[in-house]
């Protein structure tokens, strides 16, 4: 009986059709660490979220990656995507969302991307998980950390940034926000001194008008001279003089966009996905510049 | 009185201008070296000046970016302050990218402030600044520098504001420029320092070198003052000038001296080979000259070989003369008393036959007066006869023959002693009888008058060739016995001393001249008459002599005589080859 049951099994699984893996295309902008950390952290994840699917499938997915760095020519990319027919694109980076945005009906998650509505525009088989840490997140880790900050000075654009403001006020209405507009970037460092004695904190915008390498060093001037500490949206700007950086979680964003992957994998639709902001913030502090502004706080590593 | 003049003496010493001609040498290399060195270290100070002046621009630029960038001239105050703390910094001045003027702060006037006020100097300036990346010159009083200033420029690309790009260099964009002017006066206190330390320095080196200098040439030239000391002593120093003319006028001589023995050289050189030819002809000449020559000689030699055979056949056949001759008077002698006696006898027995036969014809006379008269007649013939000395006559005269037989044998006996035929060999004989035996064959006429005087006094036997040893002394006494001319006393005296018989032979006759006596001994050398002599007697005997291991010693004085003295040891060390034994 038991034979009889055995060998049963061997003719069903012969019989079986195979089942081809879930084929993912990884389109990324350059070969860059915090995209190999992303590209890490959503493998593993979608790796649990996957059932294998088939009797003879091994792996639920299969990767397949490419740098467009290495080749720029968008038709070229478009090309390989096209006979790769993959059943998902992962596009690391503004210019892997680029190269990616006019391939129709495969699903699209994009991660890394600034401002990525720009670039969708109403294309609709595209969703991700932005990059803007939002301002509820920041000042709730501010807060946390020092909890005497109440005035928060910010300069902004009118153009890119007067959102991210009107968010923050609306998140945050126990904080006072001051927030001066610079017209272009040679104003920030007048606008800087106009916040002299106004404010407990500057807070970093992710705006290119304000926030640039010409700029930077007034800020950290400005937060030398009269020991207020910034608040950066990078961990890159820790080295330059921000005493504290409230960012995104690499592993965090990963797997999000892991989560999101697995359902548009098993058939959701991508309307049913929709993008997402980050679900998880790193906070760090630079120990220095908290030593040398006084901060009381201690904490370096991430929440 | 000799003046003392220190210059002239300068003048004239070699050592002094060569110890004056060094000391000037190292004076001018010293300045050149001291002016070089100054110069060099006056370039590196300046290469220092620049560098550091150049790093306080870029520092300048640096520290002035935001305030550029910003343009607000608060900004400018703090890092151009913090430049013109710089005590030789007098003026700092700060251009935006367009080539205005954004900030200055000078300490005193200068000459960049008129320069940058004209814009087609600036604007030039400014293109080379940014073309070269930097600019620097100077002025009679300052040094001027200028730097670009930069800042990082803003990217267009989001991430950036996210991530590091770590393939992407940093952009940057001239905001401007900034100039620095610096004063030269510390350069010039520097440079003066320089100045005092170095000449310090040359003048201590060129001390410790113009004493070095004095001292090497004092020590190098110690040699050289020792010939002018000489040639000065040769020349006794007058009619020269200095030590320099007195050397070149002695090695000038010298040299033409060499020159015309280096011609006088070359002339022999020229006619040496001609020379050596014909030198070398004639003594080819003269070897076959010498080769039939001594050929010559050799045929001489053999015939002077066969005469000197001849000589000495001549010699031994001379000297068996004399001893023949010898022999032959003393046998004459002997043989003379014989027959001398020999008539005496005949006749003495012609007397006893006829007194014999008177007594026969008495005895046969019966008559007695036959008898008588016969008797009487008897004795008429013993009377004539004188027959009482009858007997001792023919006694005397049987005496005398009897004396002639004796020497006769005496002769035979000593001439076996002479001759010793069967004693040539090395073996003791006494020299004492050898003389005896030898004197009776000396020329018995030579004797005549001769006195010969024996001293002997006690020899042990000499182990000799006792015939030649007779021979040695038979020579020296002829010639003794020759030399007296039949007066004077030979005296022949023997001694023993020190295991050597001593045999003195002193005669009393003419001696022997002194330019001569040295070549007695010579063979075929005689004073002689031609034939009387052959000149080999005295060189054989002192073959004779040596052959013995002994020697002949002879002294002598013209009219007083000759000292011949044969010394012979009693053993001779080692028996000689008993070449005619």
């Amino acid at each position: 009986m038991k034979k009889t049951l055995i060998l049963i099994m061997l003719i069903v699984l012969a019989a079986a059709r195979p089942a081809l893996s879930y084929e993912i295309m990884v389109v990324k902008s350059a070969d860059e660490p915090p995209m190999a950390q992303v590209v890490r952290a959503f493998s593993d994840k979608l790796a649990h979220l996957l059932p294998a699917r088939g009797v003879k499938s091994i792996e639920p997915y299969r990767f397949r990656e490419i740098d467009i760095s290495q080749s720029p020519i968008k038709s070229a990319v478009e090309q390989e995507i096209r006979e790769t027919r993959p059943d998902l694109i992962l596009a690391l980076g503004r210019n892997a969302l680029l190269a990616v945005r006019d391939i129709p009906r495969i699903p699209v998650i994009y991660l890394l991307v600034v401002a990525p509505d720009i670039i969708i525009e109403d294309r609709d088989n595209i969703t991700g998980v932005n990059l803007d840490i939002p301002a509820r997140l920041q000042f709730a880790e501010i807060s946390r950390l020092l909890p005497s900050v109440r005035r928060i000075g910010v300069i902004y654009n009118t153009a890119h940034s007067a959102m991210d403001i009107q968010q923050a006020k609306k998140d945050r209405p126990d904080l006072e926000f001051i927030a001066l507009n610079a017209q272009s970037t040679k104003e920030v460092p007048a606008r800087l001194e106009e916040l002299r004695g106004r404010a407990d904190l500057i807070w970093l915008l992710p705006d290119l008008i304000v926030t640039n390498p010409q700029t930077l060093e007034s800020y950290f001037l400005f937060s030398f001279t009269n020991k207020v500490p910034v608040l950066a949206f990078s961990e890159k700007y820790l080295k330059s003089g921000a005493a504290v950086a409230v960012t995104f979680d690499l592993e965090a964003m990963g797997e999000q966009a892991a989560g999101m992957a697995a359902r548009l994998l098993l058939g959701a639709p991508v309307s049913t996905v929709p993008p997402m902001d980050i679900s998880r913030v790193k906070t760090i502090v630079n120990p220095t510049a908290a030593r040398k502004l006084q901060l009381p706080i201690t904490e370096e590593t991430p929440r | 009185m000799k003046r003392w003049r220190p210059f002239h003496r300068i003048r004239e010493s070699f050592i002094a201008k060569i110890s004056i001609t060094l000391i000037a040498v190292v004076l001018v290399l010293a300045l050149l070296f001291d002016l070089l060195l100054i110069r060099l270290q006056e370039k590196a100070y300046e290469r220092e000046n620049i560098k550091q002046g150049l790093a306080l621009v870029r520092l300048l630029a640096q520290s002035v970016r935001l305030a550029v960038f910003t343009e607000n001239e608060q900004d400018f105050i703090m890092p151009v302050n913090a430049i013109l703390g710089h005590e030789d910094v007098v003026e700092a001045d700060i251009f935006n990218n367009d080539g205005a003027m954004l900030f200055r702060r000078e300490k005193q006037e200068n000459s960049l402030s008129r320069l940058v006020d004209n814009p087609q100097y600036l604007a030039a300036i400014l293109t080379n600044v940014q073309t070269a990346g930097e600019m620097h010159w100077q002025t009679e009083n300052s040094f001027i520098f200028w730097w670009p200033i930069y800042s990082n420029a803003a990217t267009g690309n989001d991430e950036a504001l996210f991530f590091e790009m770590e393939d992407e260099p940093p952009a940057r964009e001239l905001i401007g420029y900034a100039a620095l002017v610096i004063s030269k006066q510390s350069f010039s206190a520097g440079v003066r320092q320089i100045l005092v330390n170095t000449g310090a320095i040359v003048v201590i080196f060129l001390s410790l070198g113009i004493a070095m200098s004095f001292v090497v040439v004092r020590r190098m030239t110690r040699p050289l003052s020792a010939i002018l000391k000489k040639v000065k002593e040769n020349t006794g120093g007058a009619g020269v000038g200095d030590d320099l003319s007195l050397l070149s006028e002695t090695y000038g001589g010298m040299l033409q001296e060499l020159e015309r023995s280096f011609e006088t050289i070359k002339e022999l050189k020229d006619g040496l080979e001609v020379k050596v030819a014909d030198r070398t002809k004639e003594l080819s000449d003269r070897q076959l000259q010498l080769e039939s020559a001594n050929l010559k000689l050799s045929q001489t030699l053999v015939k002077l070989q066969e005469a000197q055979q001849q000589l000495i056949q001549s010699e031994k056949m001379a000297a068996m003369g004399q001893m023949v001759a010898g022999v032959a008077h003393e046998i004459n002698n002997s043989v003379n008393f014989i027959s001398g006696a020999l008539p005496s006898v005949k006749r003495l027995l012609g007397d006893l036959k006829e007194l014999l036969a008177s007594y026969e014809e008495l005895e046969q006379v019966r008559d007695a007066d036959d008898r008588d008269r016969n008797i009487t007649a008897i004795r008429s013939l013993k009377n004539d006869l004188d027959f009482a000395g009858l007997f001792a006559t023919f006694e005397q005269l049987l005496a005398n023959i009897e004396e002639g037989t004796t020497r006769t044998t005496r002769i035979i006996k000593d001439l076996k002693i002479f001759t010793r035929q069967g004693a040539e060999k090395f073996q003791p004989a006494d020299i004492h009888s050898i003389i005896d035996s030898t004197i009776p064959f000396i020329d018995g006429k030579l004797l005549k008058g001769v006195e010969i005087r024996k001293e002997f006094d006690k020899l042990e036997p000499v182990t000799c060739l006792a015939g030649r040893i007779s021979q040695v002394f038979l020579n020296i006494m002829q010639n003794a016995a020759q030399a007296m001319s039949g007066k004077g006393t030979l005296t022949i005296r023997t001694w023993q001393e020190d295991g050597q018989a001593h045999v003195r032979f002193t005669d009393t006759g003419c001696g022997i001249e002194q330019d001569i006596i040295h070549r007695i001994f010579d063979p075929f050398f005689t004073t002689k008459e031609v034939g009387r002599g052959s000149g080999l007697g005295l060189g054989i005997s002192y073959d004779i002599i040596k052959q013995h291991s002994g020697r002949i010693n002879v002294e002598s004085k013209i009219g007083q005589g000759t000292v011949f003295e044969v010394i012979l040891p009693l053993s001779p060390p080692i028996f000689p080859a008993e070449r005619e034994g």
